[in-house]
């Protein structure tokens, strides 16, 4: 009886204390949410976690004894998120973003290849090479055929998850395609292992497409080891025939991952414009408001270990889209892809009717009854 | 995945000693408990890594035990499996969530310093423990980021126990410190091509906590019985992004004992 008693009262009082004395102080104090504070903790996580300092030779400490005061000064939030996204533009990268509730919505850099045109209309592509084309279920991935043996896909984005299978749907509408042109023009990026999938459907085997480093310490060259970014089958098919990667200034991110792993594949073609150069891996952190922040973490390198941030990738075969072809409606990146598919197609046919004649020489003449 | 099996891995190890046990439960000594618990528990977390901020929450608690006397009664051994997963919110206004799955395990050996016969138990010896947790944090941007954080830790120290038999009921106090602890945290957010793991040993300046159990058995002498059980533990790793971590529960289980029953 008497034990039952004691262990009652032991319940009621491990039930208190968790009901009453809560873990939560604990963890810490309060974070504070006064201006030096948030502008303090903001500074502090570029300076532990952005990876671009030293490539782009960055003065962190004089950029934040800058804007210590005007943040100090500020007198309301949007006074505050608009000192905080002005220093965060200093780092001139697309992928460094604020987001404050003050009003003044999304904080981001803008760039000369955000303002500039590249001259480019899906829209002129539809109406004047591709007037069948037609949509994917989820719409995320539009095709056709421009010339008797050229296949077409548009991917506009590589936002979202779960729908590289609508490339599958739009390859098998187009059995007759023996070259395939993949426009990715005017894709800004989206989710990075969307893009690596999607490249996936044309590798023939695991190929190490680049590298990249990440931060991985307090100093500003602390970075990890290379670290190999693969392409890999993927998918239930894979297209093997030749392929023609349109690309222009107005890709980013994980269009340029797409457009990097596509360059490692040997079936492969780039055609068109340099892209953007925005190659920083972007991580998100929060400050103690509740607003949130996006900045690079990494840099990424080509296989020959070479940096593109604010570079660009190259193209195979270069073709500049300029305001006169848009005046002629005419879209010459599309047309020289489609030249380029038809010389290397008319070329292969020679090539087969040589190796043919040449069979049937060895064979010598055929015998007539 | 390691955290969910942790636990699970625990409770089938616990079920072949048990076995093992129930075939040479005859030979009377030495004494041996199996224990395995359910019940809520809380958990705070500053983990600087994802947040300045601090989150909070409660949720299920599930936890194992398995003990056992040596020779005599001079030694005691116990294994410890816990496992938790809830989501925690932030004491401020801000909308971000996150979702902290752990799991560890602890193993001690004890000399006690009375027979085990004795109304008063008091034992200590050193205590090897693991412990993971992943915190899965949702930023409340437009586009509802989230980032996955690790954190390991593989820890020594020294421990204490005492032991207070009270009519047929038995009340338990353990207390643990670690003294040493092996780390495995990224920097940042997990990603698909990480570099390999890279561990760092921490010393009592930077890794300091505290782990504390305080159970009460109403019928010892019984073969199957209830038992009650409070834990709670402290760690702070003092790293450039600091990670603080607060946790109690309650939780009620069931206890078979093998061999010698106490008089």
């Amino acid at each position: 009886m008497n034990a039952v008693r004691i262990a009652a009262g032991l319940a009621v009082a491990c039930c208190a204390s968790l009901g009453v004395a809560c873990v939560e102080p604990l963890a810490g104090p309060k974070a504070a949410t006064d201006r030096a504070s948030l502008f303090d903790d903001m500074w502090q996580q570029v300076d532990l976690h952005y990876s671009f300092f030293e490539l782009k030779h960055i003065d962190w400490n004089s950029i934040g004894a800058r804007y210590r005061p005007l943040a100090l000064a500020a007198t309301s939030d949007t006074a505050l998120s608009n000192v905080l996204g002005r220093m965060l533009a200093e780092l001139k990268d697309v992928h460094v973003s604020l987001t404050s509730s003050a009003g003044g919505g999304t904080f981001r850099y803008i760039s000369s290849t955000d303002t500039a045109s590249a001259f480019f209309s899906a829209q002129l592509v539809s109406e004047r090479y591709l007037p069948n084309a037609q949509s994917t279920a989820g719409h995320h991935v539009r095709y056709g055929m421009p010339a008797q043996t050229v296949g077409y896909v548009f991917i506009p984005s590589f936002d979202g998850t779960g729908w590289a299978n609508e490339l599958d749907e739009a390859l098998r509408a187009l059995p007759h395609a023996t070259s395939l042109v993949v426009d990715v023009r005017n894709n800004l990026g989206g989710t990075y292992s969307l893009a690596s999938a999607l490249a996936g459907r044309f590798a023939d085997r695991k190929r190490t497409f680049g590298y990249i480093r990440r931060r991985n310490g307090p100093a500003h060259d602390d970075f990890t080891d290379y670290l190999p970014e693969t392409v890999q089958p993927s998918g239930p098919a894979q297209f093997h025939g030749p392929v023609y990667v349109l690309s222009n200034r107005r890709n980013f991110s994980s269009a340029e991952d797409f457009v990097l792993a596509m360059r490692a594949l040997p079936n492969v073609t780039v055609v068109g414009e340099r892209t953007a150069g925005a190659s920083g891996g972007p991580i998100v952190r929060e400050l103690a408001n509740g607003w949130t922040y996006q900045l690079s973490e990494w840099i990424e390198y080509t296989p020959r270990r070479e940096t593109f941030e604010g570079l660009g990738l190259a193209p195979d075969s270069l073709v500049q889209a300029t305001l006169a072809d848009a005046a002629h409606k005419v879209d010459p990146i599309l047309e020289r892809a489609l030249t380029i598919a038809a010389n290397r197609a008319r070329a292969n046919m020679v090539a087969l009717s040589d190796s043919h004649r040449r069979a049937n020489r060895e064979r010598g003449p055929t015998r007539r009854r | 995945m390691r955290l969910v099996t942790t636990p699970m891995t625990a409770c089938l190890c616990a079920t072949a000693l048990l076995r093992l046990q129930a075939q040479g439960g005859s030979q009377a000594s030495p004494k041996s408990e199996l224990a395995v618990f359910a019940g809520i528990g809380e958990s705070a977390q500053l983990n600087a890594t994802a947040s300045p901020l601090a989150f909070h929450g409660r949720g299920p608690d599930v936890a194992a035990e398995y003990w056992r006397t040596f020779r005599g009664g001079r030694l005691e051994l116990s294994v410890a499996a816990d496992g938790t997963a809830r989501s925690v919110m932030a004491a401020e206004t801000v909308s971000s969530t996150e979702r902290l799955t752990t799991g560890g395990v602890h193993s001690s050996v004890l000399r006690q310093f009375a027979h085990d016969s004795s109304r008063r138990i008091l034992g200590v010896g050193v205590e090897a423990g693991a412990d993971v947790a992943v915190t899965n944090h949702r930023y409340a941007n437009p586009s509802q980021s989230t980032g996955d954080y690790l954190a390991a830790f593989a820890t020594l120290g020294p421990v204490a126990s005492w032991r207070e038999r009270i009519g047929g009921a038995v009340a338990h106090v353990q207390l643990s410190t670690p003294l040493v602890a092996l780390v495995d945290r990224p920097y940042s957010t997990l990603k698909r091509n990480d570099a390999p793991t890279s561990l760092r040993v921490a010393g009592v300046g930077s890794f300091r906590g505290v782990r504390g159990e305080l159970s009460y058995a109403p019928a010892e002498r019984r073969r199957i019985g209830i038992v009650y059980a409070y834990r709670f533990a402290v760690a702070d790793y003092a790293d450039v992004q600091p990670l603080r971590t607060a946790s109690q529960s309650l939780t009620i289980g069931v206890v078979r004992r093998f061999g010698r029953l106490a008089q």
